[in-house]
């Protein structure tokens, strides 16, 4: 097989980010998805990466978030919804080495998992990218596909929401498990 | 850290994390380097250039809105929508219940011959199970989300029109949604999706069940849009703006 210089610059370029982003992308599939799935997720992103590589602006992390979370969305296509949709909950399952002590996770996962579903998918994920990925308010912005200033509105609202929630700290009155978009007119 | 660090509710949040931020001195698992080498072996294939991209978009874009609404108006016509066919499913999660009798609701019938249909029935413990069925021009499987919940799947009961964003098969292109509704307000006649200058997905509304079904292309997949309902007159009985259906949620709830 020939390569070309094009190819190994293209290579060494994608080595590069993989060993700098794989941890990061499959920690964020992970906290969304089954271990099962989130390595199949993290293929994905990387096989997506690789196809599209001149695309991937110089901080590739949004980017592959952003990719890894329509590779989620995709993955909903195995039918069961409810599997996907479910946050991972704390203390639950995880066996990593990185998993944070399970005690703390008990008291504050199960709790703020619960309410976390009760946010529309864009207001929740907003969320998890500032709180959970650490990204700033431009990175999370690229990832949902939105302006700095909407994701700010968006962050406002679910903030908002969350504190009403965990101070009711109830269960929502539907019980499909499935976030309630809100209505805007009546 | 970023800018909400300080904030106690974020913070919480963040308290909350399953899975600690990896180490980035820590080197790659073999799983991982595995992965890294059967990447960086295969061949990458040349993408076309961003306007042939667009102009591709643009034409299967336009090719499905035709397609669904030659289909919505076929299907009202000719009455496709059969009622009380009774059909048995199991769903995929959690427990594996065997629906007995669903019904289908609403079926559209697109020109290419792919058919997407709703069937609704309950499972033993009284669930509403929902089976969106896809059969795909090319007579390979059926298939599609089979999922229960309860005691009702759909969004908040009672509402002008409630309905969910479910993966449109595995035959589809992936990132391709067929979005089921129901509406309770027997004045609304059309419910369509409108995404912007990119264009309008009406919905095929069966009448007799009150149930609407379409499908949104993966290109669409991001795009935030609006759903609205009209009565038989045009006015506009209840809308709301939807978020991206490749987002991980999918009920929504309409008043009106």
């Amino acid at each position: 097989v020939v390569t070309t210089d094009v190819d190994e610059c293209a290579a060494a370029r994608f080595t590069a980010m993989f060993k700098q982003c794989y941890p990061s992308v499959l920690a964020y599939a992970q906290r969304r998805t089954s271990p099962d799935q989130a390595a199949d997720v993290a293929a994905e992103v990387f096989s997506t990466a690789w196809i599209n590589l001149e695309r991937i602006p110089a901080d590739p992390l949004p980017w592959l978030y952003r990719t890894a979370w329509h590779a989620i969305g995709n993955s909903r296509r195995s039918k069961s919804r409810s599997a996907t949709l479910a946050l991972t909950l704390a203390g639950e399952r995880m066996t990593d080495a990185r998993v944070r002590d399970p005690a703390d996770q008990v008291v504050a996962g199960e709790r703020i998992t619960r309410v976390l579903k009760l946010l529309s998918a864009s207001d929740r994920e907003a969320v998890l990218l500032v709180s959970w990925e650490e990204l700033s308010i431009d990175d999370a912005a690229v990832v949902i596909g939105c302006t700095p200033g909407t994701l700010k509105v968006r962050l406002h609202r679910a903030r908002r929401r969350l504190s009403t929630l965990l101070q009711q700290d109830v269960y929502s009155d539907n019980d499909y498990g499935l976030p309630v978009s809100e209505e805007i007119q009546s | 850290m970023n800018e909400v660090a300080d904030d106690p509710i974020f913070a919480l949040v963040a308290a909350a994390n399953p899975i600690a931020k990896p180490d980035a001195a820590e080197p790659l698992d073999r799983e991982a380097l595995q992965l890294l080498d059967s990447i960086t072996t295969r061949t990458r294939a040349k993408r076309p250039s961003s306007d042939k991209r667009s102009r591709r978009k643009a034409a299967a874009f336009g090719a499905s809105v035709v397609a669904v609404i030659g289909v919505s108006s076929a299907a009202a016509a000719t009455g496709l929508v059969p009622s009380g066919v009774i059909h048995a499913f199991t769903e995929v999660s959690p427990a594996g219940d065997t629906v007995q009798d669903a019904n289908m609701v609403v079926e559209q019938v697109s020109s290419n011959g792919r058919r997407d249909q709703l069937w609704l029935g309950r499972n033993s413990s009284g669930m509403t199970c929902g089976y969106q069925r896809n059969l795909p021009s090319d007579g390979s499987n059926e298939d599609g989300m089979k999922e229960c919940g309860g005691p009702w799947l759909f969004g908040t009961k009672g509402k002008s029109v409630v309905g969910t964003f479910v993966p449109a098969g595995d035959a589809q292109t992936p990132g391709t949604y067929a979005i089921d509704a129901h509406s309770a307000n027997r004045a609304i006649t059309r419910i369509i999706l409108n995404f912007g200058t990119a264009g309008d997905i009406p919905l095929t509304l069966n009448p007799t069940t009150g149930w609407a079904i379409g499908v949104v292309p993966a290109d669409l997949t991001w795009d935030a849009s609006i759903l609205t309902a009209y009565d038989t007159d045009g006015n506009v009985v209840a809308t709301q703006t939807m978020t991206p259906t490749a987002g991980p949620a999918s009920v929504f709830s309409l008043a009106g």
